[in-house]
């Protein structure tokens, strides 16, 4: 299936937790193992070496542990949302099994879909956002249109017209300082 | 979340421009104004998003084009039945229709997907200066020309023409054609040769 | 609709699986032998199906049903998961809704058993200090927190983290849903209010109001998060009530003036309005008509005044108020107060110029 066709969701932070106090989403996780086969070898090796400490440093998660004769090991995690996550650690050794009942604890329970965004803010822009008058000059705003002073092309550089002008210019401006006085009958003549 | 909802109209609202098309090459006009249309010149421009302006073209008659362009470009046009095939010249065109240099030219500067029809329907094009004052009261800037409008010969004032500087006299036996009565314009046409 | 419909799908795949499983060549079980002919097999697969939607999804059952259930050990963990002490009678109070008691007497009258059981176990008194205390804190930290905010906003905040939804909702986030004692599961919305109220009271019995006032900012003040706080307060005329407040400040009178406008004849159109004071702009915004832009632009100047605009900090955490020391009983001044006062003021002085 394309990720289209799949249900997707933005990024849920469940009722803020966390930005006033947090809480811990896992509210009871049942371990189920059987007592015998090799497959739940695994779990019985955790139940041994690490469920009590687990359930010492997590108080506010209620552990069950329920044998089951000849069935698969597995761990069932309830969320304080209503959702309850089964993952089946049959033929898994225990670092595995430790690592799965982590993801547990730290979850939220919320079901894992696909993310349109890996970001979520609520509050996208703290100056304001954009608008099409932003930055502009508000002299704009006197003007009748159509103004033909303020849509003209500006040239940066001096035409050749302008040039020929200039240099006319500084023709005459020569010659007054040589002080010659009379001037030629045609004097603009370059 | 009133404010939330005037201030993303805000965001979204298309702004009307203004164009003189004086003296302005339609294509390279074109694409000026195709890009406003598009949106282009905004922050929140997507290319499948339709955040485009209004463009306002005034004076499209007076368009300019460069050297022998008015003649030698054509616009080529197929019925699709046999022998349908036509070919106008520019000046033929402009001629008939004087908007439609620069629908044609705009049209052909944006991309050619389903928002086409949709900003070109957003382009105004008045072929002189009268505007119905319901679209240019919308109006609330303008976009800058692309180039200089040139002053014309009859646009100087006599003392202008006769103060601009001579850069050489004609030899005595030059004959200059269509001569006139009046001197001084022939004058500063010789020197702008 | 969606999540029954689908549930009914996944079933019948496990049905369908297992009846493949049948046909499968190893199996001899003569009892399915009429279901090798694969022209039957869509029918009762359909059938199937069918019968499926008319019974309809499964109710949802308590927790307990399932077998694995200790109700000391829930309460226990219901405790450190808020991290508060509780008294355990008190939290065990907290959680007995008033429906209980009622199938209780009822289930006890059709067995026989006399005994009674006390009308008063129930959450109901504990609810009701609950939300007193909530009142209470949630004002006092608003207040602390929006000093030059109108006491009417105040409330309408107030009155929003109040509803039902978002009690339950907060409710259902810290674990009450499952150790409620009620007659249906999932309780409703309103056991779940209750419940949490007599929670915050139990905070209170078992510790100090304090402490409940903590609870209470922790967890009810973010949600207001991604909420506008502005326009939980209707505001119906906000150019008379920011008029009253410059004049209450000693500032000119409003003056609004159109900034900018563009597509005026078109459907599309834009104004932009501000509200100038002394030839200070103390508020803009943008709107489709001239006088929508001008409300508008009033609410902002007012939210300016009131310093609750949109460029405001944070809310602070509960950590960083000092609800000891906090004055309960003060509030922040009225809008209703201030402009009877300006409309007064303003009557006197047309008195005047007569």
């Amino acid at each position: 299936m394309s990720s289209r066709s799949l249900p997707a969701t933005r990024l849920i932070n469940v009722g803020q937790n966390g930005v006033g106090r947090y809480v811990c989403q896992l509210a009871r996780i049942t371990l189920r193992f059987c007592k015998h086969q090799a497959s739940s070898r695994g779990m019985r090796d955790f139940v041994e070496n690490y469920l009590v400490d687990f359930a010492r440093s997590n108080p506010n998660v209620v552990v069950y542990v329920k044998p089951h004769r000849h069935r698969g090991a597995s761990i069932q995690a309830d969320y304080l949302n209503g959702n309850s996550h089964k993952t089946r650690v049959s033929k898994m050794d225990m670092d595995d099994i430790c690592k799965w009942i982590e993801l547990a604890r730290t979850r939220s329970g919320v079901d894992i879909v696909r993310k349109t965004k890996n970001f979520q803010t609520h509050s996208p822009s703290i100056q304001g956002v954009w608008h099409p008058f932003l930055f502009k000059d508000p002299s704009v705003n006197l003007k009748t249109f159509p103004d033909s002073e303020y849509g003209r092309f500006e040239v940066n550089e001096v035409t050749a017209t302008e040039r020929i002008l200039q240099l006319a210019e500084r023709m005459k401006q020569l010659e007054l300082e040589k002080g010659e006085g009379k001037s030629e009958k045609d004097g603009e003549s370059v | 979340m009133a404010h939330n909802r005037v201030v993303q109209w805000s965001t979204m609202s298309r702004i009307w421009w203004l164009y003189d098309a004086k003296y302005q090459c339609p294509f390279r006009s074109a694409r000026i104004i195709a890009g406003y249309l598009q949106g282009q010149h905004k922050p929140i421009y997507h290319a499948l998003s339709d955040v485009g302006d209004h463009v306002v073209v005034i004076n499209s008659r007076h368009i300019a084009m460069r050297e022998e362009l008015w003649r030698t470009f054509t616009f080529s046009y197929h019925t699709g039945y046999a022998k349908g095939f036509s070919r106008t010249p520019a000046w033929r065109l402009h001629s008939m229709e004087p908007t439609m240099m620069i629908e044609k030219a705009v049209y052909s500067n944006m991309p050619g997907f389903l928002l086409r029809r949709k900003y070109m329907r957003r382009l105004h094009i008045y072929p002189d200066e009268e505007v119905p004052p319901e679209i240019i009261g919308n109006v609330c800037d303008q976009i800058q020309q692309i180039q200089k409008v040139p002053k014309r010969l009859d646009e100087y004032t006599a003392e202008e023409i006769q103060a601009f500087p001579k850069l050489f006299d004609w030899s005595e036996e030059y004959v200059i054609e269509n001569i006139s009565a009046d001197k001084p314009k022939d004058t500063v046409k010789a020197a702008k040769k | 609709m969606a999540a029954p419909l689908l549930r009914h799908l996944s079933r019948t795949n496990v049905i369908a699986r297992r009846t493949v499983l049948a046909f499968s060549k190893h199996n001899n079980d003569m009892q399915c032998r009429y279901l090798r002919n694969s022209k039957s097999l869509p029918p009762y697969l359909k059938e199937q199906v069918e019968r499926r939607t008319k019974v309809g999804p499964e109710p949802k059952r308590h927790p307990s049903a399932f077998g694995c259930w200790n109700y000391d050990a829930e309460l226990f963990a219901f405790g450190k998961r808020l991290g508060e002490d509780f008294d355990v009678d008190i939290l065990r109070e907290a959680f007995i809704s008033r429906s209980y008691i009622e199938m209780e007497i009822e289930e006890r009258k059709k067995v026989g058993v006399k005994t009674q059981i006390p009308d008063t176990s129930c959450n109901e008194e504990l609810s009701i200090e609950g939300k007193q205390l909530i009142q209470k804190y949630l004002k006092a930290y608003l207040r602390f927190n929006f000093p030059y905010m109108f006491e009417e906003g105040i409330c309408a905040i107030c009155e929003y983290l109040m509803t039902t939804e978002i009690l339950a909702s907060v409710g259902k986030l810290i674990g009450v849903r499952d150790l409620i004692q009620s007659k249906h599961y999932p309780p409703t919305d309103e056991e779940m209010v209750d419940t949490f109220m007599a929670v915050v009271a139990a905070v209170a019995k078992s510790q100090t109001e304090e402490r409940a006032g903590a609870f209470v900012v922790d967890f009810l003040v973010p949600r207001l998060v991604g909420k506008d706080i502005n326009e939980m307060w209707k505001l119906d005329n906000p150019m008379g009530l920011l008029s009253a407040v410059l004049q209450s400040r000693g500032m000119a009178s409003p003056e609004s003036r159109l900034l900018w406008q563009t597509g005026c004849s078109s459907i599309m159109s834009l104004y932009h309005v501000g509200i100038y004071s002394d030839k200070e702009l103390i508020g803009r915004s943008p709107g489709e008509t001239l006088t929508i832009a001008e409300k508008q632009a009033a609410k902002e100047a007012l939210k300016n005044l009131m310093k609750s605009d949109d460029s405001r900090p944070p809310f602070l955490s509960s950590s960083k108020v000092p609800l000891k020391s906090l004055d309960l009983e003060k509030k922040n001044p009225s809008a209703d107060l201030l402009l009877k006062l300006y409309s007064q003021s303003d009557t006197s002085a047309q008195r005047a110029t007569k």
